[in-house]
Formats: C-alpha cells, sequence, structure tokens
C-alpha cells in the first residue's frame, strides 16, 4: 500500500463526504434517546467518510480478507446490513401492531353499546 | 345458578346475514358482537338487537376481534364462552351440547370438528377437505396438538381457559395459535362433531386457499419471531 498518500479531496469526494456527514448529524437528531443506535450509525459514517477520502483503504482491507475487490467488501457489507435493517424494523412494526391492537381493543371495551336486556333479566 | 353463557362473534362486513345469525341464538345466552372496523351496515342491522355491541375502529383481523371479545367477555364475569362465526354456518343447537360436555366431563375447551361425522365430512366441498387435511397434518406438526380437523371457528372454553388463553396473532392465524396455547397450558381439551353449513354466501366470503398460505407463514413469524 502506497504510505503517502495526501488528503486532497476531488469535487466527488468532496461532495460524499459532506453528504455522509449531513446524513450523520440527521441521524443523531432521528435516533433521539437511542445510544446504539446513534453510535452505530456515527461509525458507519465515520468508515464511509474514510473510505471516500482514502478510497484504497477498503481495496486494502478486501485483499487482506481475501475478497479481491474493494468494491465487492462493500457490497457484502451493505447487503448484510439491508437484510439487518429490515429484520430491525419488521421487528419494530410488529411491536406497533400489539401496541395498535392494545388501544383498539381497550377503545371497543370501553365505547361498547350495551345489550337491551341480559338473559337473567 | 344458571352459568353466564357469552357467544363471540367476530364479524366483518357481514351485515347481510348478521341480523339472522344473532337472531338463530335464540334469547338465552348473552350475545357479544364485535365488529372489526365493517364498512357495512353492520353497526344498524344489529341496533334494535339485544347484542353487546364492540367496534374496532380500525381493521385487525378475526384473531384480535375474538380477543377483544373474550376480553369483554372476561370483565362482564363470563363462566363459558362461546366462538361463533357471523356469516351462519355454525349450528346454534350445537353450544348446548358443547357446554354440556364442558360441563361433564370437566374440560377446559370443546373444538368443533367436521371429520367425526360422516355426513359432516361429506358437506365440506371437496378442494376445502383436501386443504383441511394439509392444514391439519402442519397444525399438528406445529402446534403438537393432533385434531381431526384444523381451523374449525366453533369452540366453547370456561372460565380457566378465558383467563389462559391469550390470542397474539390478530389475523387468521390465531387458530393455530390457541391449540399452541391449548398445549402450552396445559388445558383439558376435546374434539367434538360439529355440522358446518356450506352456503354459496359462506364460500364466496371463506377462505381461499391462498389464505392457508399466509398463515402459515403468520404461525411460523409467531412461534419463532417474537
Amino acid at each position: 500500500m502506497n504510505a503517502d498518500f495526501h488528503l486532497s479531496f476531488t469535487p466527488i469526494q468532496l461532495l460524499l463526504s459532506v453528504l455522509l456527514l449531513v446524513i450523520a448529524v440527521a441521524s443523531l437528531r432521528l435516533f433521539r434517546n437511542r445510544l446504539l443506535y446513534r453510535l452505530f450509525f456515527v461509525a458507519i459514517v465515520l468508515t464511509g467518510i474514510l473510505f471516500v477520502a482514502v478510497p484504497e483503504l477498503p481495496y486494502y482491507i478486501a485483499n487482506r480478507l481475501g475478497v479481491g475487490r474493494g468494491v465487492d467488501l462493500l457490497f457484502y457489507l451493505l447487503f448484510t446490513g439491508f437484510l439487518m435493517l429490515i429484520a430491525i424494523l419488521y421487528r419494530r412494526l410488529l411491536q406497533h401492531d400489539v401496541i395498535l391492537t392494545q388501544i383498539i381493543r381497550q377503545n371497543a371495551i370501553k365505547n361498547h353499546r350495551a345489550s337491551q336486556g341480559t338473559p337473567k333479566e | 345458578m344458571t352459568e353466564q353463557v357469552y357467544i363471540v362473534i367476530p364479524s366483518y362486513n357481514e351485515g347481510k346475514v348478521i341480523r339472522q345469525t344473532i337472531n338463530s341464538l335464540g334469547n338465552q345466552y348473552h350475545i357479544v358482537l364485535v365488529d372489526d372496523a365493517s364498512t357495512d351496515e353492520t353497526a344498524n342491522a344489529v341496533r334494535d338487537l339485544r347484542v353487546y355491541y364492540l367496534r374496532h375502529e380500525i381493521n385487525l383481523g378475526q384473531g384480535a376481534a375474538l380477543q377483544t371479545g373474550m376480553d369483554f367477555a372476561r370483565q362482564q364475569g363470563a363462566d363459558v364462552v362461546v366462538h361463533f362465526d357471523a356469516d351462519g354456518q355454525h349450528n346454534p343447537a350445537d353450544i348446548d351440547r358443547f357446554i354440556e360436555t364442558l360441563r361433564t366431563q370437566k374440560l377446559d375447551v370443546v373444538l368443533g370438528s367436521r371429520f367425526l361425522r360422516r355426513e359432516d365430512l361429506v358437506a365440506i366441498p371437496r378442494l376445502r377437505r383436501l386443504l383441511l387435511r394439509v392444514a391439519r397434518v402442519i397444525n399438528g406438526l406445529l402446534t403438537g396438538l393432533w385434531l381431526s380437523d384444523a381451523h374449525n371457528g366453533f369452540r366453547v372454553m370456561n372460565r380457566r381457559a378465558l383467563n389462559a388463553i391469550q390470542l397474539k396473532e390478530n389475523r387468521m392465524a390465531h387458530a393455530s395459535e390457541i391449540l399452541m396455547q391449548i398445549r402450552r397450558l396445559g388445558l383439558n381439551y376435546m374434539e367434538m362433531p360439529t355440522h358446518i353449513i356450506y352456503t354459496d354466501y359462506s364460500q364466496v366470503k371463506g377462505q381461499r386457499w391462498q389464505g392457508a398460505v399466509d398463515i402459515l407463514i403468520d404461525v411460523f413469524i409467531n412461534k419463532y419471531f417474537r
């Protein structure tokens, strides 16, 4: 690996870095009260910026892991992350279903229309 | 002392037949109609009838409607709860027979089955029969409860079962979920023959086979991912 890379940004590198930073800030606001999510997101964004700034880095890591191309490594990571995301969101969705059901059920019971006389009466 | 029997009828857009179904039950039971956010005339159709009318603001599914009805019945002090379909395919005459068995045999749950008597069996449309046989095996494997029928909506349970069973499966997979819970909670159960009336109406409204695949996936998710 070339040791003397210097941090002069090409326009695309600059653009990507700025975008990632914006996402980082937005996600910090988004995941309020979720430290784990925040740390995870920040770590991803920082890695992203690092990869943008030093394009040789993913290539180097990929080689060490035996993947071949840096792009392939990124693809595998993205794909895994994508599946994880779906699982997490789906779980969350199920939790919301449970809450929604409880609210609707409680309302239905509270607001029931009474029977006109009961069998015993 | 008379037992307080509550008939829970989950209903979604059954406005055309719901009156008839409720009237067929006579006036010896408490009737809890859980309207699962119907968009038809259901609410008005039963306005003058002697029923408890509960309405979900959003459609949640039959499992959720049953649980709402069961929660309500429990709060009202029900001794026995009966699950009864809104479309009139169940036979009201079965109710007392089932309750009698529940009491004399000291059972917690009595489940209806279309496969115990030849005359009930032949009443089932052929494709439906095939589907039910497959569903029965899948149900047995998943729930550990080997019954002769699968997804029969006619059930009778006592207070103990009412207190213990808690349906989390909002849609049709609740039928398998009930079996799982019966097994897990160690409830005493038995199957009894029921006659299901397959009218053109209930045929159209009934489940399609695609629904069975959905149910299977729901049961799976419920069992392993919650």
